[in-house]
């Protein structure tokens, strides 16, 4: 075994013999980087089916109608949420129900290095829109025609499952908000290491190329909202990785409801019974 | 299900034969159950006898028989514009005041405050509001009325919630604030509030008394925070 600095995120890692190929006379060793160790842990300490330590916190942004943060393990976002309000723009109204507008946008310093991408490039678009999709799914808003609701995310840290965040942490800013909704939206990652399947991928297990599944769905009656992969995923895998997505829903969901209850309690512990 | 906390999705109550439910803000139908949509304490509104939930927001969305504190934002020949929080801006009748006639109506102003009655809410319209009171028939000119323009004083926003409290009958901080400083209040079920007073340092400890009251859950201590913040005057 070799024991070497990864360059890219520093972690001291196991270099380990995968396989010994022989062609035409010659003998390699095909060596990887040790993603799961013999015993079970990965680069980080955590086991197959762990997630990383989340925080979150509702209510931080006194401007808005709803505002939350998420951090899932060095993962970090918040949210915004505005409305529902009057429409911008009268062409963009909808006669029958409200809009959903999102905005999705990674800090600058979000990485290890620098960015300096324009606000509107493709990917940050592409997140928006998966966003506003699910939201859009969740919310009931045939309540509001003609009216708009308007959703902002910054993630202010990078390391992996940045949409899966952003999607948790907007679930929380419309619970804060007070927009109807059918039930909480809880989001993970699941991807495939070494033929292990994995709940929550940060950015060094990305690093390992196999396949990330981006999964959201409703914590109560595990229905999928969302899906989104951007690898190839053989069929005979992908119910294990689903099942390994929703479990991971399952733990964020225990965490968000936990919070949300403080919450509440907390704003009206000093209400007494109206009787109005 | 009273009184208890509930997450959007959860089933507050079943629907049984012959018995009529009502439901309010917060609550769905989805089949035979009645769903929460909100996070909040289901509470039961024994005036209206409906069933509805509690939750913290700040986002007004307009019904009818609520009073509200708005802003003008236009004026036109027969109507007012005016904004009270809601998704969108309602409509004040130039009429709707207690006596007012076409050669005779009150002339507001944009940017002006008004206390006034929400008339018409529902998703389809635009919101409307009157300044005709049913049970105090006190003509506008006066300026006795009790839905008129507010004038002086100071206006802040909050969280609905709080305005409800406030409203409540066992609502402890006005009382004690009462006990100390004659002040006027005017409580926007849009959680804007409009506090009055002689001196404009007492408007401003009223003010912060009832932004701290928010978070203190202990008579004693209200009373303490309140005697601390007028000691400073």
């Amino acid at each position: 075994n070799l024991i070497v600095r990864c360059d890219v995120c520093g972690l001291i890692v196991i270099w380990r013999k995968k396989s010994i190929e022989s062609r035409g006379g010659e003998t390699a060793i095909r060596i990887g980087m040790e993603y799961i160790s013999e015993t079970g842990l990965r680069l980080d300490g955590r086991r197959v089916l762990e997630s990383r330590n989340i925080f979150c916190e509702i209510g931080i942004n006194p401007k808005s109608d709803g505002s939350a943060r998420f951090e899932i393990g060095n993962t970090k976002c918040i949210a915004s949420v505005y409305g529902p309000r009057e429409a911008r723009y009268h062409r963009d109204t909808i006669h029958d129900r409200a809009i959903v507008k999102c905005e999705f946008n990674s800090v600058h310093f979000s990485q290890s290095t620098r960015t300096t991408s324009r606000k509107n490039d493709r990917r940050s678009n592409d997140s928006a829109e998966i966003i506003r999709e699910t939201v859009e799914s969740v919310l009931l808003l045939h309540l509001y025609p003609r009216s708009q609701i308007d959703i902002s995310v910054e993630v202010l840290q990078s390391d992996g499952g940045e949409l899966a965040a952003a999607i948790n942490c907007v679930s929380l800013a419309l619970i804060d908000s007070g927009c109807p909704m059918k039930d909480f939206i809880c989001a993970s990652t699941s991807g495939l290491i070494d033929n292990t399947p994995l709940i929550d991928i940060n950015y060094a297990e990305r690093g390992a190329n196999g396949p990330v599944l981006l999964i959201a769905a409703l914590p109560k009656s595990q229905k999928i909202i969302t899906m989104q992969m951007e690898h190839k995923l053989e069929l005979k895998n992908l119910d294990r990785c689903i099942e390994l997505g929703l479990q991971g829903v399952s733990q964020v969901y225990e965490i968000l409801q936990e919070t949300v209850r403080k919450n509440a309690l907390q704003k009206f512990q000093s209400r007494e019974q109206l009787g109005v | 299900m009273i009184d208890l906390l509930v997450f959007p999705g959860d089933v507050v109550t079943t629907s049984k034969k012959n018995e009529k439910t009502r439901i309010s803000s917060g609550l769905i139908q989805n089949g035979d159950n009645i769903q929460s949509s909100k996070v909040g304490f289901v509470r039961k509104d024994l005036r209206k006898k409906c069933l509805w939930i509690d939750n913290h927001q700040n986002r007004y969305i307009p019904s009818v028989e609520d009073t509200v504190i708005g802003v003008i934002t236009e004026r036109h020949s027969f109507q007012y514009k005016i904004n009270i929080g809601a998704p969108r801006d309602a409509i004040l009748d130039a009429l709707s005041f207690e006596g007012a006639t076409k050669r005779n109506k009150p002339n507001l102003q944009v940017g002006d405050l008004v206390y006034c009655r929400v008339v018409v809410a529902n998703k389809h319209m635009e919101p409307e509001v009157s300044c005709i009171s049913l049970h105090f028939k006190k003509e506008w000119m006066t300026g006795e009325a009790l839905f008129t323009r507010l004038e002086d004083g100071y206006v802040f926003e909050c969280s609905l919630e709080f305005a409800r409290k406030l409203l409540s009958d066992d609502c402890f901080i006005l009382n004690c604030l009462g006990k100390y400083i004659p002040f006027e209040i005017a409580i926007g079920l849009n959680g804007r509030i409009w506090v009055k007073s002689s001196r404009i340092v007492l408007t401003i400890v009223i003010t912060n008394c009832l932004l701290n009251s928010q978070h203190i859950n202990n008579n004693k201590r209200m009373e303490q925070m309140v005697r601390i913040l007028l000691d400073r005057v």
